[in-house]
């Protein structure tokens, strides 16, 4: 018996070089993204996330490299950009209308045929579980009724691919896992989620892949604990909090975790750093420092997570740059 | 698309009270205070009040006060006897607005060629110097109609004691003259000689059936004041759009952003031809301007005047970089090109250059147009240019939103 050969990629970019005057925002950035998939691109203010986003829109002309969607190229190719729908960070929706006036309206300027308008609005509300509120005021909802308003707007046209930029901001837990929940409805309906956050427990929770975007290349991709775990390959985030003047008193203290593999964070006594062992290299990492006179307020020992990930990633780039 | 946009607009200022009355019911309002305002104060309905002492009290200074009262215009503030301090206490207060003391001694009324002091004496406050003026005119109009034999007898006085002296039977026959040009005035005889008739009134435009033209001017003052600052607030809710990153999800549209701007730019001219029809409404039922006489040359000028304002709106917000900098910027900007433009305070009573530089405003050009259509009756030709110009400023607006819009997405 054959496998089934994995979709063709919704998305794919290869090469793409973008700048803004003399600052350059995409350096050779590749990324697929195929069907009924959530990647999550995660990456620090700056990294390019938003430039990749409007070069998909058809917004940017890239300076090299190719972006197709669904083998157009958004650039030359209007059709190709109306495969995404934008959901922005804050709502965008027109606050005096009802949410199904809003989706009308959007469906409208998105350019649906008016026949379809209506039955589309109403349909699309009970995508998003919104169905019973559609002739309530948009500025009448709550925060995450909102949100799901505002996705809906975004996929009134029949989008490929949900691009939503930090979904969640301003949203307490319980509209967090709501809308958690309806997005992997989405992707279970085929839909493509592009999805920018910092919130690493959000995309952790939520990713078939992430895409680290650290100076306008995609660093890794690849899903989140696969990806962790090839990268740090069983080391583990260890954080030591000592007295302030502990390695001052006593300088073999510095010695002995800076050869344990811990860096000193800038202006504080915390050490940390990522420790390949066992828990009794741990045991004597926290003896070393005991003995040699340290009082330890803190220490912790986890997992490396997305957060590390992205650090150590911002970090290797910046120590490139230099 | 454009017509989704219209109708998001149109709904969303439905749905605000707030908006709604800023934007119909405050310009007819405002337009109400300033034709009442500034009707009386450029002289059709102007009532005066004025404090008279009367401390000669005979029968020519009687019959010099009741011509002089006899006047609409004028209000006596008190008909008790007043003298001279009680005059000068009311002008002071501002409870009079010029003060007439006739005085006692001096020259007597109905001989001016006598020797002495003037027998009148106006009591007027340097802050309201047109009072003043006013008031001498009347008084004047008063006297040659009320005492023509006086005005005579003080001719007749200096030639006799300058020129030519006048026998004793000269003498008798100027009496006897003087005598029926008194009983004539008395008796109001159309036929007998007045002196106040040195000139008739005529209006210079045919046309003309407003009782103060001032109203007509004000109509399209406050038109022009109101279309501008319903525009910008109308036009903003393109910052909010683009700050909220609608524009964003727009982009990938059909129509891009353009729709948007076209879509709004449409609504804010609806909007400005319905808030200034309400005003012009207003001026006809309350005021008598002759809009339905002046239909078609009126709805032309008013599309025009909106179209201006809507483009200059959306073209200046797409400029600016924040709600906050457009609505500062913008309200700063619409006072000082009304107050340049006419809008404020009527464009004859301003010195040349802010005159001249009034034509750089839309506000002078719609003043024009409605000008040439209720005051001066003029051919349409007259008005083709100022529409060209508005509809030419209107277009410049929008082409320039076009522009800074597409660059900002």
């Amino acid at each position: 018996m054959r496998d089934t050969p994995p979709p063709l990629p919704l998305l794919l970019v290869e090469g793409a070089h973008a700048s803004y005057g003399a600052r350059r925002v995409l350096c050779g950035l590749n990324l697929a993204m195929r069907p009924a998939e959530i990647l999550v691109l995660l990456g620090p203010n700056g990294a390019g996330k938003s430039t990749l986003i409007k070069a998909m829109s058809g917004r940017l002309k890239l300076a090299s490299g190719t972006i197709a969607i669904g083998g157009l190229d958004p650039a030359r190719d209007p059709a190709a950009s109306r495969l995404c729908g934008i959901v922005p960070q804050n709502i965008a929706l027109f606050e005096k209308l009802t949410a199904q006036e809003n989706l009308e309206a959007f469906g409208r300027l998105m350019g649906l045929p008016a026949r379809n308008i209506a039955a589309t609005a109403v349909a699309t509300l009970d995508r998003v579980g919104l169905a019973d509120r559609a002739r309530d005021r948009v500025g009448a909802l709550s925060g995450g009724m909102r949100r799901r308003i505002n996705i809906a707007a975004a996929m009134m046209h029949g989008p490929k691919i949900l691009v939503l930029d930090e979904p969640t901001v301003g949203l307490d837990y319980e509209a967090r896992a709501g809308l958690a929940q309806l997005l992997k409805d989405l992707r279970l309906s085929g839909l493509a989620i592009l999805l920018t956050t910092h919130d690493m427990d959000e995309a952790e929770a939520l990713a078939d892949r992430v895409a680290v975007l650290v100076g306008g290349v995609v660093k890794a991709e690849g899903p989140p604990r696969e990806l962790i775990a090839s990268l740090f390959r069983g080391r583990r985030q260890v954080t030591l909090a000592l007295s302030p003047d502990a390695v001052r008193r006593n300088p073999a203290v510095g010695d002995a975790l800076t050869a344990a593999g811990l860096a000193r964070r800038p202006d504080s006594a915390t050490w940390c750093g990522l420790v390949t062992g066992s828990e009794t290299t741990f045991e004597s990492l926290i003896r070393s420092a005991v003995v040699a006179g340290a009082v330890i307020e803190e220490v912790r020992v986890r997992q490396p997570d997305l957060t590390t990930l992205l650090s150590t990633f911002v970090a290797d780039d910046r120590k490139e740059a230099k | 698309m454009r017509a989704a946009v219209f109708r998001v607009m149109a709904l969303s200022l439905w749905r605000d009270p707030a908006a709604l009355a800023m934007s119909f019911a405050l310009p007819g309002l405002v337009f109400v205070i300033f034709a009442n305002i500034f009707a009386g104060a450029s002289g059709g309905d102007l009532n005066l009040r004025v404090a008279l002492a009367d401390l000669r009290a005979d029968g020519v200074s009687q019959r010099l006060t009741d011509n002089l009262f006899a006047d609409k215009r004028l209000t006596r503030t008190d008909a008790s006897a007043l003298d001279l301090v009680q005059v000068q206490e009311l002008v002071r207060r501002g409870e009079a607005d010029v003060g007439l003391i006739i005085r006692k001694g001096g020259r007597p009324l109905d001989d001016l060629g006598a020797d002495g002091a003037p027998p009148l004496l106006i009591m007027g406050d340097p802050g309201r110097e047109i009072a003043i003026t006013m008031l001498a005119g009347a008084l004047q109009k008063a006297y040659f109609a009320a005492l023509p034999d006086a005005a005579v007898r003080s001719i007749a006085d200096l030639v006799d004691r300058k020129f030519a002296p006048f026998n004793p039977e000269q003498k008798v026959r100027i009496e006897k003259g003087l005598e029926a040009m008194r009983t004539a005035s008395d008796s109001r005889d159309p036929q007998g000689f007045r002196l106040d008739q040195l000139f008739e009134r005529q209006n210079a435009v045919a046309n003309v059936s407003v009782a103060a033209p001032a109203v007509t001017y004000y109509a399209g003052g406050v038109a022009m004041l109101f279309l501008l600052f319903s525009a910008l607030t109308g036009a903003m809710s393109y910052l909010d759009e683009r700050e909220s990153g609608l524009l964003d999800r727009l982009a990938t549209s059909p129509g891009g952003i353009g729709v948007l701007i076209d879509g709004k730019f449409l609504f804010l001219i609806l909007q400005g031809f319905i808030q200034v029809l309400v005003i012009y409404l207003v001026a006809w039922g309350a005021f008598g301007v002759a809009l339905p006489q002046n239909a078609g040359p009126w709805a032309v000028t008013t599309l025009a005047a909106a179209l201006a304002a809507a483009g200059l709106a959306m073209g200046f917000v797409t400029l600016c970089r924040s709600k906050q900098q457009a609505q500062t910027l913008g309200q700063m900007l619409i006072l000082v090109v009304s107050a340049v433009g006419g809008s404020m305070v009527p464009r004859y009573l301003m010195p040349p250059p802010v005159q001249a530089l009034g034509w750089v405003t839309p506000n002078t050009w719609a003043l024009e147009a409605y000008a040439s259509i209720f005051s001066r009756a003029d051919a349409l030709a007259a008005m083709v240019l100022p529409w060209c110009i508005l509809a030419a400023i209107g277009l410049a607006g929008l082409f320039v939103a076009h522009v800074v819009a597409r660059r900002a997405v």
